[in-house]
């Protein structure tokens, strides 16, 4: 199959589909009322999705704290009192890295860093081995080197490189690990990789004149391809040969636009299972690691201190509003609520309880999980939480028998940070995470329980 | 912020990818249809939260992306995640036209690869905002991107053409 004709043969947009997206789009900017009321009854109740992150901004989210501790962003109220400004740099074989912040809330670690190549003319690329916050494996969610240029980098694999010198970029971790206390040491183990062969972008579609794009975005988003491609001294192949296995058979080490090696050597076939991919994937690490078209010429290690502590003393822990606020639990109209953990951070929210039924049987768990599930959450005064992130985690809401026998439903949501702390944070129900009919009036009247005991406050 | 003219144009200008993320994930025109205007309700209740224009189309697409996966739970659907070879050869073995068959084949894809072939290779976005949009590190992408091609036994460069 050519791309042509995959390019050709997925749907474009239907005109009627457009004018739906811009009345929706008009409708909402100056009467939002009408575009809510034109939804169909699935898609209104798919809009109470529990805990969707409305207010919440993929770039404000994943670069938020990274664009705050380069110095990019101001930063919130909240996310001030966690960052600490560091000053670390360490060098090997011509690459400078510097970390220049970082923020540890107990679950998470996130680290801002400037990279940069003292010897431009020599590309180099950077790969993460290993993050470890005192001695525990801090596992990287994402890493990014800025954001904005073109980066060759290889099939993959896990590493960062760069086309701009310096370049600032940051990372966020997984730290595995209960929440840890006081001076903590991180230790970043870096590795510097270098070409071992001449690099070639062989690209059809770039040696497109940007003059002929006629999508100013399109055309502004190539020039920038362009000009990273350029500022990495790597050249395009133009006219003449346009099939990778040519240059590659000449001892190429051959990229297309995104910066992706050609790995004629790696052969995935049809339907093969998500196994087989990872086996796959082992033999690209092994062939990366054979150096067949980067050597590793160094490695880096950065020591430094954090202040676990920082963190922990300004996250926000949640108690009842009222009666439950000493005992943890709830009584709900058809089961007890006993929270486990609410607690927020600008890196994440994590809400943790048991709903255990009146009626101990597996079948008033089951039903539970029926009613419940879709929450959403809100200030004092109605107002959707804002947060930093647009990912979201569903509830797992499995059904669980302790050991004497009670039947309980567990629910357990990690959601990405707040923008900001309320005092007061109400929990309403929408519906269960199975549901698709309108709830019962049973349901409603649950709901409106539900409603009136999930209120919290701050410690 | 973004002010009404400005969200409007934007919606507008960026419609077509909007709408094949919205596609490469619900294979139903009216389900498509329901996460888009929705997507757009909350795009615009939450315009705040942009803080770089520039990024409106990341931003955008992600909340498609979310719209479309509160629809597939609510659906229940069923993706094809077992018989991924016996599902592509039934496609090809479809009595349809050409294009018919191929849209088949992408259908038949796993739909981590199917939205990452979608927006790289018929949407030409890079890597890198695929990656965002899908919040998984660019590696990921490429590996899906890979198997996605192999699996359509997608030809970018060369000009030798395999029957589908």
């Amino acid at each position: 199959m050519k791309l042509s004709e995959l390019q050709n043969a997925y749907p474009a947009l239907p005109q009627s589909t457009r004018q739906r997206m811009l009345q929706a789009a008009r409708s909402a900017s100056g009467q939002r009322g009408k575009a809510r009321g034109s939804l169909r009854k699935g898609a209104v109740i798919a809009l109470a999705l529990l805990m969707a992150l409305m207010g919440a901004a993929y770039a404000a989210a994943r670069l938020g704290i990274i664009e705050y501790l380069i110095g990019r962003q101001e930063p919130t109220q909240e996310l001030s009192r966690y960052a600490q400004k560091l000053r670390m740099r360490g060098e090997a074989d011509g690459i400078a890295v510097t970390v220049t912040g970082a923020v540890y809330d107990g679950n998470e670690l996130a680290l801002s860093y400037e990279v940069e190549n003292l010897s431009p003319e020599n590309l180099a690329m950077l790969r993460i081995h290993s993050v470890t916050l005192g001695g525990q494996t801090a596992d990287p969610i994402f890493a990014v080197m800025g954001h904005d240029g073109w980066i060759p980098s290889a099939f993959g694999m896990q590493e960062l490189s760069f086309s701009r010198n310096p370049v600032q970029g940051g990372m966020k971790c997984k730290v595995l690990s209960q929440p840890l206390n006081g001076q903590q040491e991180v230790v970043i183990r870096v590795a510097v990789q270098r070409p071992n062969r001449p690099l070639v972008v062989v690209d059809e579609s770039l040696l497109e004149p940007l003059e002929a794009i006629e999508d100013e975005v399109q055309r502004a988003e190539r020039k920038a391809m362009l000009d990273g491609i350029s500022a990495c001294g790597v050249p395009i192949a133009d006219g003449g040969h346009q099939d990778p296995q040519w240059w590659h058979d000449r001892g190429y080490g051959v990229l297309d636009r995104s910066g992706d090696f050609y790995w004629p050597e790696i052969q995935f076939e049809e339907g093969m299972s998500e196994a087989d991919h990872d086996a796959m994937m082992e033999e690209a690490r092994q062939l990366w690691s054979q150096e067949v078209h980067m050597n590793e010429t160094a490695e880096m290690m950065l020591r430094f201190f954090i202040d676990a502590d920082k963190g922990l003393e300004n996250r926000k822990e949640y108690a009842f509003l009222g009666e439950g606020r000493q005992t943890g639990e709830a009584t709900l109209l058809d089961c007890i609520l006993r929270l486990k953990q609410f607690t927020m951070t600008p890196l994440s929210t994590r809400l943790a309880f048991d709903m255990i039924p009146l009626e101990n049987t597996q079948e008033a768990a089951q039903a539970l999980r029926g009613t419940y599930g879709w929450l959403d959450l809100r200030d004092a005064d109605s107002q959707e939480l804002a947060w930093a992130d647009m990912e979201y985690a569903a509830s797992n809401g499995d059904l669980h028998q302790d050991e004497q026998g009670q039947w309980l439903v567990q629910w357990d949501w990690t959601l990405p940070g707040a923008v900001a702390f309320p005092q007061e944070i109400h929990i309403t129900a929408r519906a269960g995470i199975d549901e698709e009919e309108k709830p019962t009036a049973e349901q409603e009247r649950a709901f409106a329980t539900f409603g009136e005991k999930m209120r919290f406050q701050t410690k | 912020m973004l002010d009404q003219d400005t969200f409007v144009q934007k919606v507008d200008e960026y419609a077509q990818v909007l709408y094949r993320t919205a596609r490469s994930m619900l294979c139903r025109q009216e389900d498509c249809e329901d996460a888009l205007q929705e997507a757009v309700a909350k795009a615009w209740a939450s315009r705040g939260s942009l803080r770089n224009e520039a990024y409106f189309r990341t931003w955008m697409m992600r909340i498609v992306i979310n719209e479309c996966h509160n629809i597939q739970r609510h659906r229940k659907r069923v993706l094809p995640s077992g018989d991924i070879e016996g599902a592509l050869e039934a496609a090809r073995q479809e009595p349809r036209e050409k294009e018919g068959r191929i849209l088949a084949l992408v259908d038949a894809l796993p739909e981590k690869q199917r939205v990452a072939a979608v927006l790289h290779y018929v949407e030409g976005l890079p890597v890198e905002e695929v990656a965002k949009a899908l919040r998984v590190p660019q590696s990921t992408v490429r590996g899906r991107l890979f198997q996605a091609r192999k699996a359509l036994k997608l030809e970018l460069t060369s000009q030798k053409e395999v029957p589908v």
